[in-house]
């Protein structure tokens, strides 16, 4: 397998970070990995949701490079309204600021504009 | 139970799987992501409109996709607990098939051994096949131990694997059988000397210590078993192969033994002629015509130069070992 190359990001990357971006300007900064797959799914034109192993392996590698931070919720809540905790992630700053280098170095359009969570949980 | 309660168990009993024996904080963060994505899935799903049964497939779907990428974040996990070069991208899965196929053809060859060695006192009576089905039998159960053992004893499990091979040889008129064993043998005997050896890494097998004499011996048993397939006639085969074949067999056993190079010389010369009598007994009990004409054919030379390498290796390790032991009393 090639290695990457420095500050490269793989598409599944560029889509968390995008998704992860695209929430925030709507006022939400920590979404949770269903969230991430669905929004990716919806953004996209009725893809399929993300493998499991797809997404969690992309976000734990985006957190190891400093990309996402993440954190878990509040368990309290969780009992509340009778669900898993989730584990919640945010784009750093050194993230928007890589995929802003990417988009630009490699002249990518952004996949989507502005997707937004239709009903988000 | 819901069909997305079923997939949500297979989803996590899979997670189950591939995070055993890594490490406790990433087991439980993943099990636990796991959990609450199926959850939200399956709300999602209500919200939506969308029929449990859609639900269950897709994260069914989602499992199956993923599972290349879980092996790899697997092997990833595994490499970071053990203080290995990080690989956030984990090991591929290329790499671990070509480094390991030859140990799954190991186990089915293990299991067709133990499979003959029942199978032949059960179709013939006599003592004959009942003797040759123990060697085989046994022969396969070494195998099958040594796939089990090599993953804490890579060394010692690799040598009883190509030990195990044994039985594959005689049985040059079926082609198939000796080319198994070879192809099980051969990797097995690199695998064995990639790890024995004590040379710096990204060192060629055959230029570490002792690593010439298991690429000749090798190359050797390659050539000795074309040339018998071309030929085609048992005995000749069986004459031409077999004293390479234990001559390798007993130097791998014996390449890192702590003594003399000449007593380790002499015990391989001996080991070898040990292994080449249990090749010719397996042959002889088994009672091919073919090849029990070796006595008094072509093989006769070969047990001639063989018994004579074990009585000398004997001869030559007795008397290198007093010498040594000569050497090192003090004066």
């Amino acid at each position: 397998m090639p290695r990457r190359k420095p500050g490269a990001l793989l598409p599944i990357e560029v889509d968390i970070l995008e998704a992860g971006l695209s929430n925030r300007r709507e006022g939400n900064d920590e979404f949770h990995g269903f969230e991430f797959a669905r929004q990716i799914a919806g953004s996209s034109g009725g893809r399929k949701l993300t493998a499991h192993g797809t997404l969690y392996k992309a976000l734990g590698r985006l957190e190891d490079a400093g990309l996402l931070a993440s954190r878990w919720e509040e368990a309290e809540l969780a009992t509340q309204e009778g669900r898993p905790r989730r584990r919640l992630y945010t784009v750093t700053g050194e993230g928007a600021r890589r995929l802003a280098a990417w988009r630009q170095r490699d002249g990518v359009v952004p996949s989507r504009s502005q997707p937004g969570l239709e009903g988000g949980t | 139970m819901s069909a997305p309660d079923r997939a949500m168990g297979l989803v996590l009993g899979w997670a189950r799987t591939y995070t055993r024996g890594i490490g406790e904080h990433a087991r439980t963060r993943r099990l636990e992501e796991l959990a609450s994505d199926c959850f939200e899935q399956c709300r999602w799903g209500d919200e939506v409109g969308t029929s449990p049964a859609a639900v269950a497939t897709s994260m069914v779907a989602r499992t199956l996709a993923g599972m290349p990428a879980d092996l790899l974040w697997r092997q990833g996990q595994l490499a970071a607990s053990r203080d290995r070069s990080p690989n956030p991208r984990g090991r591929p899965m290329g790499r671990w098939i070509k480094d390991n196929w030859w140990v799954a053809l190991a186990g089915l060859v293990g299991v067709m051994n133990v499979a003959m060695g029942i199978s032949l006192p059960v179709e013939d009576g006599t003592t004959g096949a009942l003797a040759g089905g123990i060697v085989i039998g046994v022969l396969g159960l070494t195998m099958l131990a040594g796939v089990w053992l090599r993953r804490t004893k890579r060394v010692r499990g690799d040598v009883m694997i190509a030990v195990g091979t044994l039985p594959l040889f005689p049985f040059f008129w079926t082609i198939v059988l000796p080319i198994l064993g070879l192809l099980v043998l051969i990797p097995a005997i690199l695998d064995a000397a990639d790890a024995r050896a004590a040379g710096p890494p990204g060192t060629s097998p055959a230029l570490r210590p002792g690593g010439r004499s298991t690429a000749t011996l090798l190359g050797l048993v390659v050539l000795a078993t074309v040339a018998a397939l071309v030929i085609g006639r048992a005995d000749i085969a069986f004459t031409l192969v077999s004293p390479v074949l234990s001559a390798l067999v007993a130097h791998l056993a014996l390449r890192r033994a702590r003594i003399a190079t000449v007593a380790r010389i002499g015990l391989t010369a001996f080991v070898a002629s040990l292994a080449y009598g249990l090749l010719l007994a397996a042959v002889v009990v088994f009672g091919d015509e073919g090849v029990i004409a070796l006595a008094d054919g072509p093989g006769y030379l070969a047990n001639t130069i063989m018994s004579a390498a074990g009585t000398g290796g004997v001869v030559v390790f007795v008397i290198a070992t007093l010498a040594t032991r000569g050497k090192a009393r003090p004066a």
